[in-house]
């Protein structure tokens, strides 16, 4: 039976775990740096595209770690794929992961639709933009103009001309 | 069996008048104590002292509420169907009725609905009302009179109410003023 010298085995085994946590970390890609200055924090978030889905902003903003930021004055707004904005939400403070893009906080938080039939406040909440999964822990209060006993559409069988 | 009542007894609900779509909309509000939004799939769900006002057309209360979205004609998302479950208790503002014979039923007037489960579908235009062991049947009750079966259904198109097994209905004397009033009067001798 033919022996593999055990030092260059250690020597393969080391390199090529320093070459997966390399190709690891290029395909995690951090996020870019948020803007942060005398106006404020701005972070836009684009897709792979370069189209902008949302904008985060906060009157300041104080960095927990490389990617995890505590917002004041939050805001968010995000858009349509044609550019279209479609929601806005606002707390007093909040927790911001640029990296996972998911914003919660302990306080309020206030959404509405930009073209008013929707609005909705609670206390403590946890919303993710990638899912659009938004928890609301307490005092869900909503608001709405559509007439939610109004058909909707039927199911159409064949397509329109 | 399944005996459809006429539309004059706990007749319409939910009942938009007609050109409302030229009118500007009331605002609805919906309170809970927690709630999930999903945006991208358009369900929301609500949990503990769930309250629904929709202005002068209903106001419910229960204890769970899941809604799930559909787009309407002109694309919009809008709720298509809505269950409520547990304790579900319902006040319904009647419209006005052209039945002569259910005159007592004034305008404005509101009918009261207990159940275990409501399920509102968007695409069927109807509202399904059904118990449970612990609750016994739903019930709907108006000044004319109660209504009870394992299944009632609320068909708004037609403004009836269908129920479903282990039927039974009461109504107030009041109800029946409008016929006996027509009675022929006895035969001069």
């Amino acid at each position: 039976m033919k022996r593999v010298p055990t030092v260059q085995l250690a020597t393969v085994l080391a390199c090529s775990g320093v070459l997966m946590a390399l190709v690891h970390r290029a395909g995690a890609q951090s996020p870019a740096a948020p803007a942060t200055g005398p106006s404020g924090f701005s972070f836009p978030y684009k897709d792979k595209d370069g189209v902008l889905k949302a904008r985060f902003t906060g009157a300041s903003s104080t960095p927990k770690s490389t990617t995890l930021h505590l917002v004041r004055q939050f805001r968010v707004e995000t858009f349509r794929q044609d550019g279209i904005p479609e929601l806005v939400g606002e707390a007093p403070e909040c927790l911001l992961d640029l990296s996972t893009k998911d914003v919660s906080s302990a306080g309020e938080l206030a959404v509405r639709r930009s073209d008013g039939q929707f609005a909705v406040h609670g206390e403590g909440f946890s919303w993710n933009h990638e899912s659009g999964r938004l928890v609301l822990s307490n005092k869900v209060h909503v608001t709405f103009r559509a007439d939610p006993f109004a058909s909707a559409a039927k199911p159409e069988i064949l397509p329109r001309p | 069996m399944k005996p459809t009542l006429l539309p004059l007894l706990l007749s319409p609900l939910l009942v938009v008048a007609a050109g409302a779509e030229d009118l500007p909309l009331p605002e609805g509000s919906l309170d809970a104590a927690h709630g999930v939004i999903e945006q991208k799939n358009g369900n929301w769900h609500f949990w503990g002292d769930v309250h629904l006002v929709y202005p002068g057309v209903l106001d419910l209360t229960c204890d769970d509420m899941q809604v799930a979205q559909a787009p309407d004609a002109n694309g919009k998302p809008r709720p298509d169907r809505i269950i409520a479950t547990t304790n579900v208790v319902m006040g319904i503002v009647l419209p006005p009725t052209t039945n002569s014979v259910t005159q007592v039923v004034k305008p404005g007037g509101i009918a009261h609905a207990t159940a275990f489960q409501a399920v509102f579908n968007g695409t069927e235009n109807t509202v399904v009302l059904t118990g449970s062991k612990e609750t016994g049947q739903p019930k709907v009750e108006n000044p004319e009179g109660t209504l009870r079966a394992d299944v009632l259904t609320f068909d708004r198109a037609k403004s009836r109410f269908t129920g479903n097994g282990g039927f039974h209905m009461t109504f107030k004397a009041e109800m029946l003023k409008g016929l006996t009033s027509k009675t022929n009067a006895p035969a001069a001798k």
